[in-house]
């Protein structure tokens, strides 16, 4: 009972603790999932920004070599050659003619040494993409000569179709960029030094510092062209590539302690671990609390059973007395009494009463301090039911029942005689209390190999189907109508089934028709073998 | 009232006055390895365009240097490195005027500016900045180098002495770290006037980033292999920016028809046709940077005189700014007289020459070596040692004998100390190259 009761305080306790902390965890996953995107946002957004204010470097390089078109178309080699020499971000330039022919560096004049390198660097781009690269001078719908040179679709600007844009190619290790432009019928093409470009960036974004953050600039190959911030350590947040024409570089952000990784849901965790640990501690000390009032109310329910069973105790002796004279004396006036005969009959059968009633209460303390043995001796089942029915038959008769009793055990076997007389008591003080109005008591004894069965079947208005096996248990009665002593609290068929269980055997209801049967099993080997009670 | 304008009027007459009546900032001697040409054959020739500051007067001011500090901090330059470079930079800026620009910049695995560019006026606030450098981790140096750059551009002027001084002792390791690209950048901030120099602490830097990254940009590059001689290198340095004489110089040689330019030694260009351009951003005072051609030229009869070349520098004065030219005109005579062709050699000419052919030659051997080539690249520098020392007889040159002499000493240190005379030969290669002045 109280092992029992422990167990339900512990598991009271420990399943809520147990269920939060899974609602918990997964609470903090997901608040981390949530996080980790918020913040991942806030960081693409943020990349977003440099992004775009690396754009913004880019488009004033073009608008600084868009301002020199002029000079560029117009005039010689010469002068091409001394801008190019002059302008930091330009690695090298290319004109074309209307026809797609290239007139700068001059195909036929003298050319650096520099240029030819250039001229085969981008000869090389075309020859690595044909079709793609820089229009033709000429107008649209123009066969260009030369290599083939399609329309790029990047910015257009005016009517006619796309009078500058950029050019990317791929040769060595990472991005080509070459910007051109449309300037009187003739393309110039001014290859941006990418080195100049990632230096300009460097200048431009090293002022971010970021004491938990680190943020990158990647090239074509995924390694860093640029880091600030941070020194590159923790997880990857967020990544963008930057917009056309340098979307092979891409910008991204590592968090060494991001909200949402690892090292954040511990701290998480954490909490939540604290905060569950205070609930335990809550609970805990409630299950305590309760437990030590539970421990209070059932010792005192304890003391009280004892005292009940010391009360029945003290109660036995005086009333053995008073049957046993009771009993001398009916004996003695033998039906001539009279009034008085009939009066001390009543005297003798509320004395027997009494007693099965005291035999009941001191059953079931026994049992419940588990000291409840069974002792059985060599008897006949037949005449101990004989001898039960004998002190009931005048009281049923009374009632209006009829006693029918079918013996069929007639043998000695070892019994516990006080045990079968008191299960048949109560079967028949049970069945003076509900079955009366039926009019019948069968009692039926049999016997089968080393099991002696006995059946009581009555006539009245039987047992619920769903109540059958509910009987049984201590102190359920199923009408709420006042009944007699002991019985009455509810004890009587749980004593049956208890005895019935200690003597090897099962106490259960059987389905009459109508009417309640119950029989009642006990294990009875032989008198004189060896037999286990 | 009148009177007072009057003065004020003359006063503005006479500052405005034409720099021309100064003498130039730079001296441009251009003089061939002969000028005669022995008669009726084809020969190659060299053509020696020197340039030399022509010392500074109260009329002509140095340059204001426009210097950023970039300084190495990753792990490797802790302790004694980087204490001796925080020593050496403070000890250095303490040579400079007010009106000059200081920058510092740090760089480890990111770049932090520890003091943008401001005039050195408060020295001491510089000083701080310095000392503030604590070592970090790896090793961003075209980062590093950008910002440095960065900096010295917000004071950029075409007359400033505009440099980078960058210390570092280790390999590059975040961002680009190929030559190409850091030679690249160099060659960019060439072209804004903006010089890198490079000083290689310790024995584990890249010796040939440095050196192409000083040579794209025309700065300057020291192996500095105890950080004790930070001190003197960095005083080197700092002289050498306070001596600029002229900046942003361009020289034009126009060969005349029929004389092809073969190649530069040494100081690189670009030869397109019968053109050579060459780019330095600074002349210095007092030392001669030179621009060396090889050319070829055709058979002449005996006694012609013919026009060889026209020679054109453009140079900024670095006191007020103005853009200065000279121009000369090379005109060769042929003889049939080959001892008085021997005669007319031009010695210092051919001191320079032969000076560039065995840095040519020693280039070659150090590629020799980086093949793994060790005897071949030994035979190299021995031939390199006998050329040398035979023309330092011949030319009685003293700096001849004692690159003969360097020869030698390479040729023994191989194989067993190659990394340190590695690192050795770069600088010394680079030396000659861009005739630095330490």
């Amino acid at each position: 009972m109280r092992t029992r009761a422990l167990w339900l305080l512990a598991l009271l306790t420990l399943l809520p603790i147990g269920a939060l902390a899974v609602l918990g965890m997964r609470l903090v996953q997901s608040e981390a999932e949530r996080v980790r995107r918020v913040f991942g946002d806030l960081q693409e957004q943020r990349l977003r920004e440099i992004a775009e204010r690396l754009m913004g470097l880019l488009r004033a390089r073009e608008q600084h070599l868009l301002a020199h078109p002029g000079l560029l178309a117009a005039h010689g080699p010469d002068e091409v050659r001394d801008f190019v020499r002059a302008e930091p971000v330009v690695r090298a330039l290319v004109v074309w003619d209307a026809a797609g022919r290239v007139v700068f560096p001059p195909p036929q004049g003298p050319r650096s040494l520099a240029e030819q390198r250039d001229v085969l660097r981008q000869e090389q781009a075309l020859l690595d993409r044909p079709g793609t690269g820089i229009p033709a001078a000429a107008e649209e719908g123009a066969a260009p000569a030369g290599p083939s040179l399609a329309r790029q679709p990047a910015e257009t600007s005016g009517a006619g179709g796309a009078s500058h844009g950029w050019y990317v190619w791929y040769h060595g290790n990472d991005l080509n960029l070459m910007f051109w432009q449309r300037v009187g019928g003739r393309v110039i093409g001014v290859e941006v030094d990418r080195y100049r470009l990632l230096s300009d960036f460097v200048s431009l974004l090293s002022d971010e510092a970021s004491a938990a953050m680190t943020f990158e600039l990647l090239d074509a190959r995924g390694i860093a062209l640029h880091r600030w911030g941070g020194d590159g350590a923790g997880s990857e947040v967020a990544r963008l590539a930057l917009p056309e024409p340098l979307s092979a570089w891409q910008l991204r952000t590592l968090a060494a302690a991001a909200p949402g990784d690892d090292a954040w849901g511990q701290s998480a965790a954490l909490g939540l671990g604290a905060g569950l640990l205070a609930l335990a501690l809550a609970l805990v000390g409630l299950a305590v609390a309760f437990w030590r009032s539970q421990a209070r109310a059932l010792n005192e329910a304890e003391r009280r059973v004892s005292f009940v069973n010391q009360v029945s105790h003290e109660l036995k002796t005086p009333l053995t007395n008073i049957r046993l004279y009771a009993e001398l004396l009916a004996g003695r006036l033998d039906g001539t009494g009279g009034e008085a005969g009939r009066h001390l009959a009543v005297v003798v059968e509320e004395s027997q009463r009494l007693g099965r009633l005291i035999d009941n209460v001191l059953t079931f303390g026994r049992h419940q301090r588990k000291t409840l043995r069974l002792r059985p001796a060599p008897a006949c089942p037949d005449e101990v039911v004989e001898r039960v029915l004998r002190a009931f038959r005048p009281r049923l008769a009374e009632r209006g029942v009829r006693v029918e009793f079918e013996p069929g055990a007639p043998t000695q076997v070892l019994l516990d005689a006080d045990a079968l007389e008191q299960i048949l008591g109560n079967l028949l003080s049970n069945l003076e209390k509900y079955a009366a109005g039926g009019g019948l008591a069968r009692v039926e004894l049999r016997r089968e190999g080393d099991v002696t069965s006995l059946r009581v079947a009555d006539r009245g208005p039987g047992v619920p189907a769903k109540d059958r096996e509910r009987i049984f248990e201590p102190f359920v009665r199923l009408s709420d109508s006042p009944g007699e002593g002991a019985s009455g609290a509810g004890i009587g068929l749980a004593i049956v089934r208890e005895l019935a269980r200690l003597h090897g055997g099962e106490a259960r209801l059987l389905e009459g028709s109508p009417g309640a049967v119950f029989e009642v099993r006990l294990h009875t080997p032989p008198a004189g073998a060896k037999g286990e009670a | 009232m009148t009177r007072k304008y009057l003065v004020a009027a003359a006063l503005a007459f006479l500052l405005s006055l034409p720099d021309a009546v100064h003498a130039q900032s730079v001296d441009m001697k251009v003089s061939l390895s002969n000028p005669l040409l022995l008669a009726g054959q084809g020969q190659t020739g060299y053509l020696k365009v020197g340039m030399l500051g022509t010392g500074f007067g109260e009329a002509r001011p140095r340059a204001t240097a426009n210097l950023a500090l970039v300084i190495d901090r990753s792990g490797s330059m802790a302790g004694a490195k980087l204490e001796r470079a925080k020593e050496a930079a403070i000890q250095a800026i303490a040579r400079l005027s007010p009106q000059d620009i200081v920058s510092v910049v740090a760089f480890d695995d990111t770049v932090s500016v520890l003091l943008p560019a401001t005039r050195a006026s408060d020295k001491e606030e510089i000083y701080r900045a310095i000392r503030r450098l604590r070592p970090g981790n790896s090793t961003a140096l075209f980062a590093g180098v950008s910002r440095g750059a960065g900096e010295a551009r917000k004071f950029l002027a075409r007359n400033f002495a505009n440099r980078v001084i960058l210390i570092s002792d280790g390999l590059a390791n975040v961002g680009p770290s190929s030559t190409e690209a850091l030679a690249s950048l160099g060659a960019s901030l060439r072209k804004e006037g903006i010089s890198v120099t490079t000083l290689g602490l310790g024995l584990d830097y890249n010796e040939d980033l440095l050196y192409h990254l000083a040579q794209a940009s025309d700065g300057n590059h020291a192996f500095v292999e105890n950080a004790t001689d930070l001190a003197r290198i960095f005083d080197s340095e700092f002289g050498d920016v306070l001596s600029v004489a002229a900046t942003d110089v361009e020289i034009r040689i126009a060969f005349a028809p029929g004389v092809r330019p073969l190649r530069l030694l040494g100081r690189g260009g670009e030869i397109v046709g019968q053109t050579v351009v060459i780019r330095l951003n600074q002349v210095l005072d007092r030392q001669e940077k030179y621009a060396l051609v090889e050319f070829s030229a055709p058979a002449r009869l005996a006694g012609e005189t013919v026009p060889l070349a026209e020679v054109r520098a453009d140079f900024t004065g670095v006191g007020d700014g103005r853009r200065q030219s000279q121009s000369r005109s090379v005109t060769v005579r042929a003889s049939a007289e080959r001892a008085e062709v021997e005669r007319a050699t031009d010695r210092e000419v051919m001191v320079a020459a032969v000076e560039q052919l065995a840095n040519q030659r020693s280039k070659e051997a150090l590629a020799l070596r980086d093949r793994g080539l060790i005897e071949d690249a030994r035979a190299a520098l021995r031939e390199n040692e006998r050329y040398l020392s035979e023309n330092a007889a011949r030319l009685q040159s003293e700096r001849l004998r004692r690159a003969s002499e360097q020869n030698r000493v390479d040729q023994t240190n191989l194989d067993g100390d190659w990394n340190r005379t590695r690192k050795n030969m770069r600088r010394n290669q680079y030396y000659f190259d861009s005739q630095q002045s330490y």
